[in-house]
């Protein structure tokens, strides 16, 4: 009996293990599939110079990399990329906070506002490039009317370099709205509403009450929002490419763009694999730095 | 100190009216406890009188001055919150100088009110910690500290112990007591608990379906209950009531048990009530005999169970009895001390000794 019960014990362990990873296997199954073995490929094939197919041919170290360095489109990209996430991620969650303010107010008939305010989530990227790219057409959009009719001078709102990334961002910031939106009222609506009848009782003021409660007891909310936005920012595409495809001169190039452009395009998978593994890295360094820094200051209950 | 007066107060949510027209008049100075079972509206008054949830119709009188458009701030009420209402993310000195700014007071002198505050609840060793590093009793602390940091005449409170155990309730119901006392101060205290009401009010307002039932004093409410409700509900365990018919020999339950209650009314039936601790044991009058149901000895008393015309009552006899389930007592009840209840529960006043000749002749 004695000697008996050790070894069922570790059969038990064993067959649990295998029921555990029998359970897991779909998810490992298609994480696996469709995250990390491209993730490995992906740094697989920085290291190689490819055909058009992506067929490695030959190993060719740090070549790619070196190369990115020195080349200045690279940089280029770089400095849009970093240009749209500082124009798109601050300004979406001004904005959203802002507008989760007012529909947080008790009013009658503020359901059709959170609707309003949250119904971009429910818009597909191209979707709403198309209507934006009709916003900013220069003879037919409304921006450009509204110019018009104020007397100032039309501007090529897409084509212009000046412009392109501001437009673009503009879009950008525009989609996102929706979903931050709606992540920051429903982290709103958690705060308890003693909180503010305490202090309504105390005599405080909107603003104190804003600064004092709300934004300490958003912090978490606002903290993941920040997390998300400044990783979706950095992953744009779509817009980009309906938009203005890169241009004019290179000026919305961002890397994800970049990126499928030299391996889509230009076929140089190498190369973009290469830019691909330093975004994630990028990504990455800035992820763990917000939660070095930021975390801090974020208030869990 | 400041008193507050409520003129047919009424509230209503849409059509549905939760409040149902109150006239009070809480004295300054005065321990007011409202009292009534979950949902009856006891906390949507106080919330009313805080300023929290506007005012249907009728008129709020803060010493005398009409008060129903005051911002909250204008009161010159502090609250304490069932939930005690803490902020999180500050420390419990944070926590209870919140909003003093915006009575024109220092930092200086914020934090010697703050200092005293914590003096006077315990917790000057505390000032440097966050609510979730408190244990219950002592976050209560930190919202009645909030509450008396303010030097507001009015003090109002919303089931401020529920959230603790019965032995830290016990020991701050006396302590909120003192310092009601101490600070002079106007409370309102809401609860469900009719035992903190007894223990702790000068004068309690039982409210039930958003209704007054009856306002006085806990002894008034549990010698003469205005109704069969009160009477149920103040009272622990609570008035035993039975339906009785009037004979000419007396009130006869339904089971044939005769009662003489010392009270005339022409009612035919009524509902007949008595306290279980003024069902004694009987040494020579017997006021009738009962069947033991069940039997609970408290050491201190014991709770007699049994049967009377088809309702369960209790009886409570001081000390322990050792009596067995089955057992046939005999029980006895002053008459003065039964009360007669008319069809819809009213309670029926007890004769007056003079009144009770002229209507002997009159009948």
């Amino acid at each position: 009996m004695t000697v008996a019960l050790p070894r069922q014990r570790v059969r038990t362990r064993l067959s649990d293990a295998a029921s555990g990873l029998l359970y897991l296997s779909p998810s490992i199954a298609l994480f696996g599939i469709f995250l990390v073995y491209p993730l490995f490929r992906t740094i697989y094939l920085s290291f190689f110079q490819t055909d058009t197919q992506g067929t490695p041919l030959s190993y060719v170290g740090g070549e790619h990399y070196a190369k990115l360095f020195t080349s200045a489109s690279f940089w280029q990209s770089i400095q849009a990329t970093v240009g749209f996430v500082l124009l798109t991620v601050p300004l979406t969650i001004i904005i959203a906070l802002g507008l989760a303010l007012l529909a947080n107010e008790k009013l009658r008939g503020i359901g059709i506002f959170r609707t309003a305010f949250s119904a971009t989530m429910g818009m597909s990227v191209a979707a709403s490039s198309v209507i934006w790219m009709f916003m900013y057409n220069p003879s037919i959009g409304i921006f450009n009317r509204f110019l018009e009719a104020v007397g100032a001078s039309e501007v090529q709102w897409l084509l212009d370099p000046q412009y392109a990334l501001l437009s673009v961002s503009l879009a950008t910031v525009w989609m996102n709205i929706g979903f931050t939106f709606l992540i920051l009222l429903g982290g709103l609506q958690n705060i308890d509403r003693t909180l503010y009848e305490s202090a309504d009782i105390a005599g405080t003021n909107y603003w104190t009450q804003l600064r004092a409660i709300t934004i300490p007891m958003l912090s978490p909310t606002l903290f993941f929002v920040g997390i998300i936005s400044l990783i979706n920012a950095f992953q744009t595409f779509g817009q980009i490419d309906l938009l203005t495809k890169g241009g004019p001169t290179n000026s919305t190039n961002v890397i994800v763009y970049a990126i499928y452009k030299d391996a889509f395009i230009n076929y140089n998978v190498g190369g973009a694999s290469a830019q691909a593994v330093l975004l994630f890295l990028a990504v990455l360094l800035l992820t763990w730095l917000q939660f070095k820094l930021v975390e801090r200051k974020v208030h869990y209950q | 100190m400041k008193s507050i007066q409520l003129q047919n107060i009424k509230k209503a949510y849409d059509e549905t009216e939760v409040i149902r027209g109150i006239d009070v008049t809480i004295e300054a100075g005065e321990f007011f406890a409202l009292v009534g079972p979950s949902g009856c509206g006891k906390s949507t008054m106080l919330r009313m009188i805080a300023g929290l949830e506007s005012i249907t119709s009728g008129t709020l009188r803060i010493d005398g001055v009409a008060a129903n458009d005051l911002k909250p701030s204008e009161r010159q009420l502090s609250m304490v919150f069932q939930n005690y209402a803490l902020y999180p993310h500050m420390t419990v000195e944070k926590n209870i100088t919140f909003g003093l700014h915006t009575k024109g007071l220092t930092k200086l002198e914020q934090r010697e009110r703050c200092l005293e505050a914590a003096e006077t609840l315990g917790l000057t060793d505390y000032l440097k910690r966050k609510p979730r590093e408190l244990s219950g009793g002592q976050r209560q602390r930190v919202a009645l500290a909030r509450a008396i940091v303010t030097e507001s005449p009015i003090c109002l409170m919303d089931e401020p112990l529920s959230n603790l155990d019965a032995k830290l309730r016990a020991k701050m119901r006396s302590e909120i007591r003192q310092l009601q006392r101490k600070l002079k101060l106007t409370m309102i205290y809401v609860t469900h608990d009719q035992v903190e009401a007894m223990t702790m009010a000068d004068r309690m307002m039982l409210l039930n379906d958003g209704e007054v039932q009856q306002v006085g004093q806990p002894l008034d409410l549990y010698n003469k209950p205005a109704n069969t409700f009160v009477a149920s509900f103040i009272g622990s365990p609570p008035m035993n009531l039975t339906p009785v018919q009037r004979t000419d020999n007396g009130w006869v339950a339904s089971d044939g048990r005769l009662f003489h209650p010392n009270t005339l009314t022409r009612e035919d039936t009524a509902t007949l009530g008595i306290r279980p601790e003024q069902i004694t044991p009987a040494n020579e009058d017997v006021t009738f005999y009962a069947e033991l149901k069940n039997i609970e000895v408290l050491g201190t008393e014991t709770i007699l169970a049994f049967d009377m015309g088809g309702v369960e009552w209790l009886a409570k006899w001081p000390g322990q009895w050792p009596l067995s389930i089955g057992e046939k007592i005999a029980c006895y009840v002053d008459p003065k001390q039964m009360s007669l209840f008319d069809t819809d529960g009213n309670r029926i006043e007890p004769r007056q000794p003079k009144l009770f000749e002229a209507l002997e002749v009159f009948q």
